[in-house]
């Protein structure tokens, strides 16, 4: 008897854990499939069908969830901004390729992570902040570090973004500058014109008149020079290329040379020029590289002081042509170099009124070198001299090392 | 013992990326001082001054975390000599910072001081080479390149003749009636502070050197007294025992006494 109360017992103890179980089963069905219970009792196999199904339906939308994720990592990565993001305890969940270059950095950079975390933290407080950072390198940066709050499930992470924004500075100074400098080019002459004109109206001492009309025609031929100038330079702007002839560089040299050998004797500046090979040639406009040279000598010629020499030397290395001009002058400071090349750019704004450039000259150089698939390069030290090197592609193959005597004379 | 060596591990990362991050701050002190010093720039000099507070801040953090790891963790050996390390680059560093406030408020005291370009162009070259050994010491740190921490201070005769070059050129500028010799000693002071920060770089060399190899060169100094000492005291002992000798040769023994 009382064994079979006992098989009973354990019989009603395994029934209870088997309720338990289904029970268990049916409720995770039911988060599965919540809808299976709304449509009666179902058998066994018509449960696992619909449990099947909803396993794949389930699996799919795993699968479509990491592709969504993928993608949207790699639209992450392809962006050339820095993204980090961090959860609310401050642990970083994701950086993009663009962040990660931040990561352990040493000098400058360095300071950019420790931006970063700042940042994340200020957003995880509920603020979102923008830190800018001038970066004194070199090279140069301008990095801005901005962050904002995202708040999931009432816990509050954060994204900062990192973004380098150096170009874009460099293009709104030059476009401010700009603006500035050319009212200036333009306005001060003009005024002068008037004033000038102002005083010749009343005055009757004939030297005196004489005095004012050679001013007169000083200051026209001064904004005659910058208009001059400026219509140049958008002539060089429009123009890609419009002549590819064939131009030997010991030509370029020696007109150019000769165009400021009076202004170097009378300067007392010594001009020494290394005689390139005559088959070096590039393909251009010969017009316009003998003016781009011009305008580097006459730069290097107005710099230098009295009695010292400016050397002018053509090389090549199969490909390139460098037509160097380097003077001992007074030199451009650092700061400077990446920018004397814009219009109206001044180094030294009261001796550049002094030396009576219009200051378009190296912008010229510039777009001439553009043009002729080149570029032009400084490098200087204050107080030691400057070297600008104009650097052109050689006229290709058996041009430039066949060039017959009589075209290279 | 094994999560204990962690944690000093991760504490020491900790520590090494803000003294990365505090010589990031004074690196960039270097093109910028100089470059608001050519420019006459008193607001940049101004503002150059205020944030040297930001590195003093940093340095005090880093040394109290040193201290607080040595309190808690009792290093040996080379994580010993890590944390005594940044401790030391910590307070180089800083005064390197310092040195360049110095520059700051020398072109405040200079302002409206017009010197010719050759001079420009040295304080121009001293800053670049000042700010380039800096970097150097950093890498050599970060690295634990002894190599390279060693050769910072062949690398700083460069600075050491640019300087000796600028200091002729005060002169030369001075006779020639360009400066006054008000702004002469304080363009000289002025070179002296970017000498001062090459120093501080192969001083730094010198600890990185240690933390890595464990030796230093005052190491070299000290072997060499040590062997004087020892030398000192053999002689000594000698003399001793010679004049002992002597001595209880003069004594008259038991013999002669009676």
């Amino acid at each position: 008897m009382g064994a079979l109360l006992g098989a009973a017992a354990v019989a009603a103890l395994g029934l209870m854990a088997r309720r338990r179980e289904t029970a268990r089963l049916r409720d995770s069905v039911h988060r599965l499939v919540p809808d299976l219970h709304a449509e009666g009792a179902l058998r066994v196999p018509e449960v696992l069908v619909r449990l099947d199904r909803a396993v794949d339906q389930a699996r799919g939308q795993v699968e479509r969830e990491r592709g969504v994720r993928a993608r949207l990592e790699q639209a992450l990565e392809a962006i050339p901004q820095g993204v980090v993001i961090a959860a609310d305890d401050g642990a970083v969940l994701y950086r993009n390729h663009g962040a990660q270059a931040y990561v352990d950095a040493r000098h400058a950079e360095a300071l950019v992570e420790a931006a970063v975390t700042e940042q994340l933290a200020r957003a995880r407080r509920g603020r979102a902040d923008t830190q800018v950072l001038d970066l004194y390198g070199p090279p140069r940066r301008t990095l801005v570090v901005s962050s904002v709050p995202m708040p999931t499930a009432g816990r509050v992470g954060a994204l900062a973004v990192i973004e380098d924004i150096t170009e874009r500075r460099r293009l709104e100074e030059v476009r401010r500058d700009f603006v500035a400098n050319i009212s200036h080019e333009l306005k001060s002459p003009i005024g002068a014109l008037s004033l000038l004109a102002e005083t010749l109206v009343d005055e009757e001492d004939l030297d005196v008149t004489r005095r004012l009309a050679e001013r007169l025609q000083a200051e026209a031929a001064r904004v005659g020079r910058t208009v001059d100038d400026l219509l140049e330079l958008s002539r060089i702007e429009s123009s890609e290329l419009p002549t590819s002839d064939l131009v030997p560089v010991h030509l370029v040299v020696a007109e150019a040379v000769s165009r400021i050998r009076p202004a170097a004797e009378q300067a007392g500046i010594d001009l020494e020029v290394q005689e390139p090979n005559r088959r070096l040639a590039v393909l251009g406009d010969r017009r316009q590289l003998i003016s781009a040279l011009y305008n580097l000598l006459e730069n290097a010629v107005k710099y230098s002081e009295p009695a010292s020499s400016v050397e002018v030397r053509a090389t090549t290395d199969g490909t390139v042509v460098e037509i160097a001009v380097v003077d001992h002058g007074i030199g451009i400071p650092a700061r400077d170099l990446e920018r004397v090349f814009e219009r109206f750019y001044r180094v030294d704004q009261a001796r550049s009124r002094k030396t009576g450039g219009t200051g378009l000259g190296l912008a010229i150089v510039r777009h001439v070198a553009n043009n002729h698939r080149g570029e032009v390069t400084v490098s200087s030290r204050l107080g030691e001299g400057s070297t600008f090197a104009l650097r052109l592609p050689t006229a290709s193959g058996p041009v430039a090392v066949d060039l017959p005597e009589a075209a290279a004379s | 013992m094994q999560e204990q060596r962690k944690t000093f591990h991760l504490e020491l990362d900790t520590i090494r990326a803000d003294i990365v991050r505090l010589a990031a701050l004074v690196t960039e002190f270097i093109p910028r001082g100089t470059e608001l010093l050519l420019a006459n720039d008193l607001e940049g000099a101004q503002q150059l001054i205020e944030d040297d507070d930001v590195i003093d801040d940093l340095a005090l953090r880093i040394e109290d975390h040193c201290y607080h790891v040595l309190a808690l963790q009792q290093p040996m050996a080379s994580d010993l000599r890590a944390i005594v390390t940044a401790i030391r680059l910590t307070s180089e560093i800083e005064r390197s910072g310092d040195l360049m406030v110095n520059v700051a408020k020398g072109s405040r005291r200079l302002y409206g001081a017009e010197f010719d370009a050759r001079l420009r162009g040295l304080i121009e070259r001293m800053g670049e080479e000042a700010c380039r050994l800096f970097k150097l010491a950093v890498d050599a740190y970060v690295e634990h390149n002894a190599g390279l921490a060693a050769a910072l201070d062949d690398m700083d005769d460069q600075l050491d003749a640019l300087h000796g070059d600028y200091i002729q050129a005060i002169f030369e500028a001075h006779h020639e009636g360009t400066i006054d010799l008000q702004a002469s000693v304080q363009l000289a002071l002025i070179g002296r502070y970017y000498e001062r920060i090459g120093d501080h770089a192969v001083n730094i060399g010198q600890r990185v050197e240690y933390m890595v190899t464990g030796w230093l060169p005052e190491h070299s100094g000290a072997a060499r007294a040590e062997v004087r000492k020892r030398v000192h005291d053999e002689i000594g002992e000698h003399l001793r025992a010679e004049s002992d000798e002597r001595s209880a040769d003069d004594v008259p023994g038991p013999a002669s006494s009676s």
